[in-house]
């Protein structure tokens, strides 16, 4: 934060009655002439201000902010000046705990004021923004009938004194405050004991079934593998090819972007977690200056864990603008992003709220495709998800076959899963909410380490649409085998951890979301790791059959399972390979598409990143495997 | 440029009610159905239903699943086992034929001809007799065709309007048809080299991504067919040990010179001489080729593509290009590339000649053996005298105590065919069909043995001339010989003792 000074009111400290703080006539100074009386401003900023303010409709401090012509404490000041109140710094001087007790702490953030103490019916209030009826209400409705005398103090003021004095309520909150409305929601709990008791029963009778008959249980346990595996295969040929026929279609055109009157955008909250990621702070300053939308309805939020020193130096080296805000996240397990992001939620006041990564590049038109996108949605709509890709797509292998993925995902099966009107697990960025109903949905899950894909479950099951936008955020690929196996495996144990929360009432997930969102959602996300997990068992036989042409497993393959199994491993691989060759063509990565033929190969890895969640799942469930960025040696351009 | 003028005019929408878009393949399948009927009723029955119809009976009531492992064609096989019909599988190929019909009419519609016009185009396709064989009396080729056609048009789309969605769905298209056959691998390749031609002409792609994006377009038009025909390889070696043995193995014989029944095979020069013949003989494509030449010269890269192709194909002995395939793949490349904007002189000079071929049609002189038949039997009314004895004898057997009857699918296939039952049969695959052969009194009580058996037919050689002991000659009659074991009594009528053996 900016460091801050002493007003030359601010002193003085005088207590102005109330009334005259109250939204006032024509003849008071404005806020421009006064900048420019006191020479902070010149006139030529001004009259610049105020064109965009008329272009905007956004407030002129806000504008003189958010493009560098002033700091909150100049801003701060000047306003006490004018609305006639004393300035009050919240780093020299801490609430009394009697004054903000009764409060919730979300008052505080709603309506921009903060009680300072109470003493003999008088309650001291500082406030960032013009006392009016609202705030008095606010107060006399939890203090009862007393005096008000306001103070002036920035609205960062107001957000850090919040976080430090209800840091332990905030941190509760952001931590378990999903789990606390609904403990099924919430993967704080592995297995529910009726799960685990399931699960113990179904694998004694495994046992049993075993003992007494070993080669038909074998036999049906791989009959049931290849089913699965035929319907991962049929039901994502389906999504992608409703995908591939969305290709043509823009869910928001450049016309569209064009038309939209600036003075209609709502404040967008952007909330960047960032954690032992020094090395990119600057970079990702730069690319979030890129996104075209006016600056001053942009609230930024860097999400800088407490204990990290390092970054939140060089966040501070970096020297953002004013309209980025550090939140210093208290320090407290479980150390995730999504704690991080509800802390951020509790501070966020946009109308929407989307996350970036802190280094990502979303193309400068993302912010205002997704307002277009939610004006055309209904009121159902919770949120849209723009398309991730990488910029050091031709890096390595990894980073190719990483490409290819990532391309086929974005752009073929969620466009997919969109037309089908089925549930999309989202993506770990570029989601972005409507801040009311993400609220009203309890956030992220802290202990769901891909609670992005949780997230977007957890609307459909709770009858919001998740839709998808014609935009792109581009990422860093992971070009490092150990540092893509941990985030594979965490990405895998996440989809582990969703199937697991959302099956805890398999009756009510039907009933309440119907038999397709219920099935798509099984075979996307539950699918998905079992597919991985089974995938290295029937990879082994295969290989091992062709090395040595044993009869040991044909008894695991009587002809049925064995036509089942063939038309797997020959026509699903097939498909799976072409899939992933179309992928390139609409972004025109020509270069990758034979290394579309070497998925299996990747598939492989897939396997064992899947073994190595399972474990975790087991051992340490909400871990969170830290994908370390930053590594690449490719300057973030994008591959065309 | 063809593509790039032809552009403009490919918005304009067909106006045709979206009821008829579904009734319409049914009602131009009517008459194929008729057709099917009236063959059917004259006992005749083609010799790629028979094969069919006798494996998927194999199939369900000898249980050889084990045996039949990836059986090429494996979709045709597997819609027969469901409805082990001749007539049924001439039904369902007149359902491809009227959606092929369908496509072309839709195409046809969208140009500006007049409705006798397009009627007439359409007519003289659909009446070309190889055409209507194709589409009653061989599922596999009109399956086929139908996806050609789409497939075609989805390439079109995408050379045209550079939608890479129809360059995709083409790519599969054609992989399915693989599964119906083996042409569909031609296709694929022909198809995935002509994408070199369309980034280069239609200039969607900077030059320095050309060579990139060609390939890649390539690669996924080619991709399903060549990746499939290439699992099969590797399951033929799986199961017979040999990567084109399924070729051999085949319900439907595919190479000439792998195969074992006895199909013509050609000399690249001959392949030539007759693919170019089946080129020249419909009027109506050549004068549409004509047409599409003279608006742009790379149209001239179709015909001598798939002339040139198909001539390939059948010199490499892949005597699965049928003379009907063949010229209603040139049919369907010809029309479906139809402009949409002619000129009035060049639809005078397309009714000409589509009128010219509808005159021709009863006259066109017929390679296949086949459809000369089918022709004769359609025209007559009359069921051929070996159709009529085969089917007497068939629904004779067919009442025959179970696995009574020792003969050789692979000669005997029209006649289990016919019978619609291959329960009387003791068959090669059947446990104790090596020992009947050599004992035949300890399983069987009769012999049924071809006059001009295929090849590994040894059952059939064993006894050609003579019965083995405790069996004496019952019935025979054109192509067959029936052995009965002494005492059990005649299965077949007295009036199928002509043609006395040699």
């Amino acid at each position: 934060m900016a460091p801050s000074t002493p007003c030359a009111s601010s002193s003085q400290e005088t207590i102005t009655p109330l009334p005259s703080a109250l939204p006032s006539d024509e003849t008071e100074p404005r806020l421009g002439e006064l900048l420019v009386a006191e020479g902070i401003i010149s006139e030529e900023t001004l009259q610049y201000a105020l064109d965009v303010q008329q272009r905007t409709g956004a407030r002129l401090g806000q504008i003189l902010l958010a493009r560098g012509f002033i700091t909150h404490k100049q801003l701060f000041c000047a306003l006490a000046k004018l609305w006639g109140l004393p300035f009050v710094d919240l780093t020299q001087r801490s609430p009394e705990p009697d004054a903000i007790r009764a409060f919730d702490p979300y008052t505080f953030i709603e309506y921009h004021f903060l009680p300072l103490s109470i003493q003999n019916g008088v309650v001291e209030v500082a406030t960032s923004e013009r006392p009016n009826p609202q705030t008095i209400a606010q107060i006399k409705n939890i203090l009862g009938d007393v005096d008000i005398r306001f103070f002036v103090t920035s609205d960062w003021d107001i957000d850090r004194a919040v976080l430090t004095n209800f840091r332990e309520v905030i941190l509760d909150t952001a931590t378990y405050g999903l789990y606390y409305r609904d403990p099924d929601e919430s993967a704080y709990t592995v297995l529910t004991p009726i799960q685990f008791f399931s699960a113990i029963i179904a694998i004694l009778i495994l046992i049993t079934v075993f003992f007494f008959w070993p080669i038909p249980t074998l036999t049906f346990l791989n009959l049931i593998i290849n089913i699965g595996f035929l319907g991962s295969i049929v039901f994502k040929f389906i999504v992608a090819l409703a995908g591939a026929k969305y290709e043509t279609a823009e869910p928001v055109t450049k016309e569209e972007v064009d038309a939209l009157d600036e003075e209609s955008l709502p404040v967008y909250t952007i909330l960047v977690p960032v954690y032992q990621e020094a090395n990119i702070v600057d970079k990702l300053m730069e690319n979030l200056l890129t996104l075209d939308y006016p600056p001053e309805k942009l609230e930024i939020l860097l999400l800088l864990e407490e204990n990290d020193t390092e970054t939140i130096q060089a966040a501070r080296q970096a020297n953002p603008p004013d309209t980025v805000s550090f939140v210093i996240i208290p320090d407290s397990p479980p150390k995730t992003k999504p704690k991080a992001c509800n802390v951020g939620l509790f501070l966020a006041s946009g109308e929407y709220l989307v996350i970036f990564d802190a280094e990502d590049r979303p193309e400068p038109d993302q912010l205002k495709k997704a307002i277009v996108a939610f004006r055309k949605g209904d009121e159902s709509l919770a949120c849209v998800q723009a398309a991730l890709n990488y910029f050091n797509a031709y890096e390595n292998f990894l980073t190719k076959m990483f490409t290819l993925e990532y391309s086929y995902w974005f752009d073929y099966m969620l466009p997919g899963l969109d037309r089908l009107q089925l549930p999309i697990p989202l993506g770990g960025t570029s989601n972005h909410f409507r801040t009311n109903i993400l609220r009203q949905l309890g956030g992220w899950d802290p202990f769901n380490v891909t609670e992005d894909a949780d997230l977007g479950i957890r609307a459909a099951t709770n009858g919001y649409t998740v839709g998808i936008i014609n935009a792109t955020t581009y990422e860093e690929a992971n070009n490092e085998l150990y540092n893509w196996i941990r985030q594979r495996s965490r990405w895998v144990k996440g989809y582990m951890q969703t199937t697991l929360v959302h099956l805890r009432h398999p009756v009510r997930l039907i009933k309440k979301s119907g038999w397709r969102t219920s099935m798509g959602f099984l075979f996307l996300v539950g699918g998905t790791p079992l597919t991985f997990l089974s995938s290295l068992l029937l990879w082994f036989v295969f290989l091992f059959w062709i090395v040595f042409r044993t009869k040991l497993f044909d008894f695991l393959f009587p002809t049925g399972i064995l036509y089942v199994s063939m038309i797997n491993f020959l026509i699903g691989n097939g498909l799976m390979i072409y899939l992933n060759m179309l992928a390139v063509v609409k972004r025109r990565y020509y270069r990758l598409l034979p290394y579309a033929l070497l998925n299996p190969i990747y598939w492989i890895l897939h396997a064992i990143a899947a073994y190595k969640a399972l474990w975790q799942l087991i051992t340490r469930p909400s871990y969170w495997e830290k994908t370390t960025h930053g590594i690449s040696q490719v300057s973030e351009q994008t591959p065309t | 440029m063809a593509s790039l003028r032809f552009r403009n005019r490919l918005p304009r929408r067909s106006y045709l009610p979206q009821e008829l878009t579904y009734v319409l393949p049914l009602l131009f399948a009517l008459p194929l159905a008729y057709v099917s009927w009236s063959a059917y009723r004259a006992l005749f029955l083609s010799d790629v239903h028979a094969r069919l119809v006798a494996e998927a009976l194999i199939f369900r009531q000898h249980g050889r699943f084990q045996s039949v492992h990836f059986i090429f064609p494996s979709l045709p096989l597997f819609i027969t086992t469901l409805t082990p019909d001749p007539l049924m599988l001439s039904f369902y190929a007149s359902l491809a034929g009227g959606v092929t019909f369908w496509m072309i009419w839709r195409h046809l519609h969208r140009t500006n001809c007049s409705l006798l016009l397009k009627i007439t185009l359409l007519f003289a396709f659909a009446t070309t007799l190889p055409i209507v064989f194709l589409f009653t009396q061989s599922i596999t080729d009109a399956i086929a065709l139908m996806l050609f056609t789409l497939a075609w048009r989805a390439f079109l789309r995408f050379f045209i309007q550079h939608i890479t969605w129809a360059g995709f769905a083409s790519g599969l298209l054609l992989g399915l048809a693989f599964f119906f056959n083996l042409n569909a691998v031609l296709w694929g390749i022909m198809f995935g080299f002509s994408v070199f031609g369309v980034v280069h002409f239609s200039r969607q792609v900077p030059q320095n991504q050309e060579r990139g994006a060609s390939y890649a377009m390539a690669m996924i038009i080619a991709f399903p067919a060549v990746y499939i025909f290439l699992s099969w390889c590797y399951v033929s070696w799986l199961s017979y040990g040999h990567p084109l043995q399924f070729l051999d193995a085949a319900i439907i014989p595919a190479h000439g010179y792998l195969s074992s029944h006895n199909d013509a095979v050609y000399t690249f020069p001959d392949a030539l001489r007759i693919t170019l013949d089946d080129f020249f003989r419909q009027s109506l494509t050549l004068s549409t080729f004509i047409l599409l030449v003279l608006s742009s010269t790379i149209w001239l890269a179709v015909p001598l593509a798939a002339i040139l192709g198909i001539a390939l194909f059948r010199g490499f002995g892949l005597v699965v290009y049928t003379e009907a395939m063949a010229i209603g793949t040139f049919a369907v490349l010809a029309l479906m590339a139809l402009p949409i904007i002619l000129k009035k002189h060049w639809r005078a000079f397309l009714l000409s000649t589509a009128i010219i071929q509808i005159a021709l049609a009863p006259f066109l002189p017929i390679r296949t053996a086949e459809i000369n038949e089918w022709r004769h039997v359609l025209t007559s009314g009359v069921a051929q005298q070996n159709d009529f004895f085969d089917q007497l004898a068939a629904s004779r057997m067919a009442n025959a105590p179970a696995s009574r009857i020792l003969a050789d699918n692979r000669s005997a296939y029209r006649l289990i065919a016919r019978a619609g039952t291959s329960r009387p049969f003791l068959l090669p695959g059947d446990a104790t069909y090596t020992e009947a052969m050599i004992s035949p009194h300890l399983f069987v009580d009769y012999i049924l043995v071809a006059i001009r058996p295929s090849p590994l037919d040894n059952l059939s050689r064993l006894y050609a001339t003579q019965p083995p002991t405790d069996f004496v000659l019952s019935s025979y009659w054109p192509g067959w010989r029936l052995y009965r074991r002494v005492g059990v009594p005649p299965i077949l009528p007295d009036e199928l003792l002509i043609n006395p053996p040699e």
